[in-house]
């Protein structure tokens, strides 16, 4: 088994790093957390860099990148503290690579590589979370036009980008796995409201409510083929949580290591905290949770680059290294004491914005519906 | 037109560990293209595009003999690259270098241009273009800010102190540039892979005549990391005014300005 890098992604790395460290900085993320404002300048240092080429076919201007090394450059922005700093938007862009049009594609594929945020995902209702087949919002076809109605939330960057990706449920099929469809509607039409709703963390990414009121749209919105589009959205949401995996892998080594140090260097009782027993029970234990959230994203990346089928490992990575991964933040918090409940103290952003995780993209609960449903299945 | 640039590779000080003893290691460090001289192969990438090749030039011991090292450089730009790889060059002196390198430069003929980053991330001696150019027997200057090529010379800014020159050298000529005289570019996956496929040649200094291999000019009997002098840790509160004025005063009470 070999875990070393190839030259070509230790160099993608490096030149990765001096990117970060040149356009995003603490200074630069804490100030986006404290005015809640999106990592603009950086997306576009992102673009202009190249990396946002990264990881789609040469023909749309982009250059192939394997799993492991769009995992690797999400761990970094997160190690760097920036909260979904690199992966996010590839992976939505993906979606419209394999189903959406041509004129889709170079939409969004424009947008993306400008460095902006070509659109957000609207799935989540009111009414339907965890249980996406409770979905109400329907697309209803009228003289040539489709008619939206319903509304969304929890849409993160609703209002920043220029598209939403929709999906709706036509709500007389009996079947709704079969009943969605997945719709790409310019956000500025009439009809559409978008409400931001006020949240304790993630600040560089506004979440909102999101109210489609008989929007008319063109047809050729639709992405892919009507009621397939909930088939459509399974298609990546494996490799989603092996990228949200990854960010919490970032993020927790940055919260270990700001802890690791403080151990070294605080005093109490004459001595380092680090000397302490139970100070070094916390860290072994961190470092610990760290190596096996780092081989789970690594296996699930190497996994999906091998081709071999992810069956649960992306819901099991994702839910060990999310649980993991807070538990980390909040043994380094710990390990902080006061200062680090100060806004000063990196750590506390990373604590609240690793929280959150467990729920966005999948709850614990349903990554463990996934994974013990298949077991008994396997076993029975 | 064939522009050459002087790369060297080298630990990273940010990794130097120093000891109770002040002893400086640097075993654990990464290795990579000196900070200064990736601005030399930004200045040199720039300039090419109008008018030529750039060959860089990397001479070291056998550990900078990987694929690594060359995919490094070449991702930053360069056409191809030259590596003068000998154990003989184990802790070079400046003298060491420049021989070796100017030596490169010859065996490569047809040179108009060499350019070198104002010193080396680990060692800062600020010596080795110069003796470069000295060697080859060309006109050498440091300190330029900006370089253009304006046919059979070039025409460069120098920094001194408070002022800019501006000079009109003719070619060829080796010129060490300031850190910030162009910002280096952030290699991407494609320049990552491009590099893959550049060519390079490896040298013995044996390859390249008697004078690239001299010998060292000076022993180095120890090196110690300097005692940092204890900070002060003050903090000016008030306007950035008010500020501004306490901290000289407290610069003047010191005797530093
Ligand atoms: C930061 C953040 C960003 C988000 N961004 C987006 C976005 O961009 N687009 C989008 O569409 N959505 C987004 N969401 C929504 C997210 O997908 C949902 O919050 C998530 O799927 C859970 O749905 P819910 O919040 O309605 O919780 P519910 O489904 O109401 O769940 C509440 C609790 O009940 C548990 N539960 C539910 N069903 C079961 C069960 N069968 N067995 C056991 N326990 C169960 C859940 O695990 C949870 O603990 C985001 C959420 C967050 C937190």
């Amino acid at each position: 088994m070999d875990f070393s890098l190839t030259d070509e992604q230790q160099l993608l790395l490096d030149s990765f790093q001096e990117l970060l460290d040149r356009e995003c900085s603490e200074s630069y993320i804490a100030e986006l957390d404290r005015t809640h404002q999106p990592a603009t300048a950086f997306n576009k240092a992102l673009s202009e860099a190249g990396f946002s080429s990264l990881g789609f076919p040469e023909e749309y201007g982009g250059t192939p990148a394997d799993a492991l090394t769009l995992v690797l450059l999400a761990e970094k922005a997160a190690h760097q503290g920036l909260t979904n700093g690199f992966g996010g938007a590839l992976l939505q862009v993906r979606d419209i690579l394999m189903f959406g049009s041509e004129e889709q594609k170079k939409t969004v594929l424009a947008l993306y590589q400008a460095g902006e945020s070509p659109f957000s995902l609207c799935i989540t209702e009111p009414g339907a979370g965890s249980d996406d087949a409770g979905m109400t919002t329907t697309a209803t076809r009228a003289d040539g036009k489709v008619i939206i109605n319903g509304s969304k939330t929890f849409i993160t960057g609703a209002q920043e980008a220029k598209y939403g990706l929709v999906l709706t449920r036509d709500l007389e099929n009996p079947h709704p796995h079969r009943a969605m469809s997945m719709w790409l509607i310019p956000m500025d039409l009439p009809g559409i409201t978008i409400h931001p709703l006020e949240k304790f963390a993630w600040n560089n990414e506004e979440f909102n409510e999101v109210f489609f009121d008989h929007v008319e749209v063109d047809p050729s919105t639709l992405v892919g083929e009507e009621n397939n589009g909930f088939l459509q959205l399974m298609k990546n949401f494996e490799f989603e949580r092996v990228v949200i995996a990854a960010s919490v892998l970032g993020q927790a080594q940055a919260a270990f290591e700001d802890a690791a140090r403080h151990a070294a260097t605080r005093k109490q009782f004459g001595q380092p905290i680090g000397d302490f027993q139970l100070i070094q029970l916390k860290l072994t234990n961190m470092a610990v949770k760290l190596e096996n959230i780092r081989n789970l994203v690594y296996k699930s990346a190497w996994m999906i680059d091998a081709g071999q089928p992810l069956k649960t490992m992306a819901s099991m990575t994702k839910l060990y290294a999310t649980q993991a991964g807070f538990e980390i933040a909040d043994d380094a918090l710990q390990i902080f004491g006061g200062i680090g409940v100060t806004a000063d103290a990196r750590i506390s952003r990373l604590w609240r914005d690793m929280r959150l995780n467990r729920i966005g993209g999948g709850t614990d609960e349903m990554m463990i519906h996934t994974v013990g449903r298949q077991i008994v299945k396997d076993f029975g | 037109m064939t522009i050459t640039v002087l790369c060297k590779w080298c630990p990273d000080t940010e990794d130097l560990e120093v000891g109770s003893d002040g002893s400086i290691s640097f075993e654990r460090a990464k290795w990579s293209i000196s900070e200064y001289d990736r601005v030399a192969l930004e200045v040199a990438t720039s300039l090419a595009t109008e008018v030529g090749e750039v060959v860089a030039v990397v001479a070291g011991t056998s550990i900078i003999d990987t694929s690594m090292t060359r995919k490094s450089v070449l991702s930053r730009g360069p056409d191809r690259l030259v590596m003068v790889v000998d154990d003989r060059l184990a802790e070079a002196d400046a003298r060491q270098s420049a021989s070796a390198l100017a030596g490169a430069i010859a065996r490569i003929g047809d040179v108009d241009l060499v350019l070198c980053g104002a010193g080396s991330t680990d060692l800062f001696a600020q010596q080795v273009g110069i003796q470069v150019g000295e060697r080859l027997g060309w006109p050498t200057l440091n300190e330029v800010a900006s370089v253009h090529l304006t046919g059979s010379s070039c025409r460069v800014e120098r920094r001194v102190v408070d002022e800019i020159d501006t000079l009109e050298v003719a070619l060829p000529v080796a010129l060490a540039v300031t850190a910030d005289a162009a910002l280096p570019r952030v290699p991407g996956m494609r320049e990552i892979l491009a590099a893959g496929k550049k060519p390079t040649v490896v040298w013995s200094l044996d390859d390249l005549g008697p004078p690239a291999a001299v010998d060292r000019a000076s022993q180095v009997v120890s090196t110690v990391a300097r005692s940092h002098s204890t900070r002060l840790q003050v903090l000016f509160e008030g306007s950035p005014t008010e500020a501004a004025a306490q901290l000289v005063g407290a610069l003047r009470h010191e005797s530093l300005v």
